[in-house]
């Protein structure tokens, strides 16, 4: 009896010195750089998730590889069939695009800006659900720095996904744009009005755009895109960051508030491009 | 009692890193099962109160660097949730269905009302952190199949372990 009384006491003992150290660690992680102690303390588990991440996709691609070659096959004939049409736009966008060059140089804008990229592969997702963290394949030794941005192609758009977060050496984690701590300068690819897009959090996979003027209430409708506008941001211009689904005008506030659907589906992109130009 | 705590810690990471990269391919649904709570759960449930602590503070640490948490939040709560699961340990038989599931209830509804609770008391925006939704509820019927596989697996291993060496003990 007095065994089993002693046996409850010391591991209630362990359980308050584990939780006040789980409290400790949470405090002392949000006041210095997370990523430092992240990338020391966590450097073997990230090692097993990388491993185990990169075999998966090899066996994957190895099973894959005769699916996509039938799809291959029929995105073949459906591109052949494309391109027919394509070569007669073309023509037409040969001279289009030395009309907009010349006016381009008219007016100043003699520079494009271009973004090389680095490709990376999703290797793992959160394991439990409760956070929306990406981790991809490459790491310190491939360049990447906290804060790069990260953006996909899919459905046609070159949109913004999110941003690097903390950095290993050979893995990187992505907070993704629909996460509630993000803010990105955006901008109406249509109506050119600004303001500044947020996530609402993972579980509704929605963006929402605030500070604008309410005086751009007509000139937004559903559907219209969302770009970066590249101020005073880690974020490039003119990458595609969500498509409105909802203007909200409420009356007491003097902006609209609109609801954006994020261009990148984080649930099913399966590689991502780091821009470099913002390193 | 080192033993069983090192096993389960260990198979509680693999299955952590099985959760984040080959499940998500795999599940229907924006949700995983949580594997490794279960396993904790299993473990903590035989072994008692030392196992369930020790391995649910390591476990959650690997899942702290896994995720974009604070460092000690998963740790936290799988500690929590190894630490009331080994206080069973004696008082209920575990068997394989009714009462493992209801435990893998009260623990994801631990895992996500805790979860809100430190999330409410660092400043860390809610929505950044997942919450009762569709996707927990996916979570949670996973949990529920899945469980009784577990737990029958964690018995036939264990049966198997006490047999040929002895057991962990």
């Amino acid at each position: 009896m007095r065994e089993r009384s002693d046996k409850g006491i010391r591991s209630e003992a362990l359980l308050i010195l584990l939780l006040i150290l789980s409290v400790l660690l949470m405090i002392f992680t949000s006041v210095l750089e997370q990523g430092m102690i992240r990338e020391r303390g966590g450097r073997l588990i990230l090692f097993i998730q990388r491993s185990f991440g990169t075999s998966l996709e090899r066996i994957k691609d190895g099973f894959g590889s005769l699916r996509r070659l039938r799809e291959m096959r029929v995105q073949y004939e459906s591109v052949l069939q494309t391109l027919s049409d394509y070569r007669g736009i073309e023509r037409e966008a040969v001279e289009l695009r030395r009309e907009n060059r010349v006016l381009k140089d008219q007016l100043g804008f003699s520079r494009e800006m271009e973004f090389t990229n680095i490709p990376a592969r999703i290797i793992a997702r959160d394991p439990s659900n409760l956070f929306s963290s990406i981790t991809i394949d490459k790491g310190s030794m491939d360049g990447i720095r906290v804060g790069t941005a990260v953006t996909s192609f899919q459905d046609g758009f070159f949109g913004l996904m999110g941003k690097i977060e903390s950095v290993g050496t050979r893995s990187s984690q992505v907070r993704p744009i629909v996460d509630q701590d993000i803010y990105v300068a955006g901008r109406m690819e249509r109506s050119r009005h600004q303001g500044l897009v947020q996530g609402r959090g993972n579980e509704n996979g929605e963006l929402i755009m605030r500070y604008v003027n309410k005086s751009a209430r007509a000139a937004i409708g559903v559907n219209d895109l969302v770009v970066t506008s590249g101020m005073n941001s880690i974020y490039p211009p003119g990458i595609h960051v969500g498509r409105v689904s909802e203007v909200r005008s409420l009356e007491y506030a003097n902006s609209l508030d609109i609801i954006l659907v994020p261009i990148i589906n984080v649930g099913s992109a399966e590689y991502v491009f780091l821009l470099k130009s913002s390193l | 009692m080192i033993a069983p705590a090192l096993v389960t810690t260990v198979s509680g990471i693999l299955l952590g890193v099985l959760q984040s990269t080959l499940l998500p391919d795999i599940m229907p649904g924006a949700a995983v099962p949580d594997l490794a709570l279960i396993l904790l759960i299993a473990s903590a449930w035989s072994y008692g109160c030392f196992v369930g602590e020790i391995s649910g503070f390591l476990i959650g640490l690997s899942f702290d660097s896994m995720t974009l948490s604070p460092l000690g939040f998963h740790a936290f709560l799988l500690t929590l949730a190894g630490y009331l699961a080994g206080q069973l340990q004696g008082r209920i038989t575990p068997g394989v269905w009714m009462f493992p599931v209801l435990a893998i209830l009260a623990a994801t509804v631990l895992k996500y009302a805790g979860s809100l609770l430190i999330a409410l008391i660092l400043g860390i925006s809610f929505g950044s952190v997942g919450h009762f939704s569709l996707s927990t509820a996916i979570e949670t019927v996973e949990n529920i199949i899945l469980t009784p596989v577990i737990f029958r697996l964690f018995s036939l291993v264990d049966r198997l372990i006490n047999r040929r060496r002895g057991g962990f003990r």
